[in-house]
């Protein structure tokens, strides 16, 4: 059950909230204009760029990192250098290197320099993650958990409270029958089995019926025989 | 009549379908819960004869499935825990039969370009 647990926050606040999230991620919300349009087309086509030209430099740097690494006599430092932890260390730095200065050379846009250094960030991410006791991935490991804390939460509130609705209406059922036998035994003609009054049990039986009769005509004389 | 909005719950489904209504507690024990909805808007939960409380901007996302349902399960709980939770009978109309503008309630998509 606590797989798939779907959450649609609802009234005035997560209205509010949802468009302010929109408006975030959009820059606007609603109707974006035709200029607005173009204008993002443009961003997406410079980050397209910005990403094939990264591409392109990392293959290449890290060819002549590689070459480099290869051609060097001394084996532990050619080891150490070979580790992917300090290949993608030189990758990044590498392209920060080159940003700054094609930067400086006026050779790309600031859009372009932007991108790329995202790109670098990432690549340095990646380095820190590899140093998995380093503080940054302690902080991400942190939100991780206590993401999936509160997923689990919503899990584990969804179970009880489905417990308990159950157990209620389980509860509810069987009193309406309880209900139900009671009324049927209150409207039934079946005779009165117990007299409240004197709180003795009477039971009515043809037999007494019979004899009962029989003794009222005793009393009448009616089975006497002769004249 | 007086009404309360309710502002800020939660609408959750689980793997199986069920739909869960996440509101705040309140007094007292409820008495033949029901929710009136014609899957627009908001929704009107008759908590008992006496008290009604507007389910008010219902996600999209839910809508159309909250239409479809026979009953949900109100959990009303005080932070993390909770109180009562219990199963309440959809009423489907097709129209509830208020103007909501006049205790200043509009529609999502109004709230989302105004914000």
């Amino acid at each position: 059950m606590s797989e798939e647990i779907k959450v649609y926050p609802s009234g005035e606040q997560a209205a509010k909230l949802e468009a302010f999230e929109k408006s975030i991620e959009n820059g606007s919300v609603g109707n974006i204009s035709e200029d607005e349009k173009r204008r993002q087309k443009e961003l997406e086509m410079s980050d397209e760029i910005a990403r094939e030209a990264f591409n392109y430099f990392k293959d290449g740097k890290l060819s002549v990192y590689q070459t480099l690494v290869n051609g060097m006599s001394n084996p532990k430092l050619k080891k150490l250098l070979s580790t992917p932890f300090m290949s993608t260390l030189a990758q990044g730095a590498a392209t920060v290197a080159w940003t700054g200065a094609a930067v400086i050379s006026e050779k790309v846009d600031a859009t372009l320099f932007l991108a790329t250094s995202g790109l670098a960030f990432t690549a340095a991410a990646n380095t820190l993650n590899s140093l998995r006791k380093t503080k940054m991935a302690r902080v991400f490991g942190y939100a991780l958990k206590n993401s999936f804390k509160d997923s689990h939460n919503t899990a584990e509130k969804i179970e009880r409270a489905k417990s308990i609705a159950d157990a209620k209406e389980r509860s509810k059922k069987i009193n309406e029958s309880k209900d139900r036998q009671q009324a049927v035994l209150s409207n039934s003609s079946e005779p009165q089995t117990t007299n409240k009054e004197k709180n003795t049990l009477i039971v009515e039986r043809p037999f007494d019926k019979f004899m009962e009769g029989y003794r009222a005509n005793l009393k009448q004389n009616k089975f006497r025989g002769g004249k | 009549m007086e009404y309360e909005i309710e502002k800020q719950y939660t609408i959750a489904e689980d793997s199986s379908g069920v739909l869960y209504f996440f509101i705040k507690a309140k007094k007292d024990s409820p008495s033949k819960p029901q929710i009136m909805y014609d899957g627009f808007e908001h929704a009107i939960f008759v908590r008992s004869p006496e008290e009604k409380i507007i389910l008010d901007y219902i996600n999209p996302q839910i809508r159309d499935k909250l239409r479809k349902s026979r009953e949900v399960i109100v959990v009303e709980s005080i932070l993390d825990n909770i109180k009562d939770s219990y199963y309440t009978y959809m009423n489907i109309v097709d129209k509830i039969p208020l103007d909501w503008s006049q205790i200043g309630l509009s529609t999502w998509e109004e709230i989302s370009l105004n914000a």
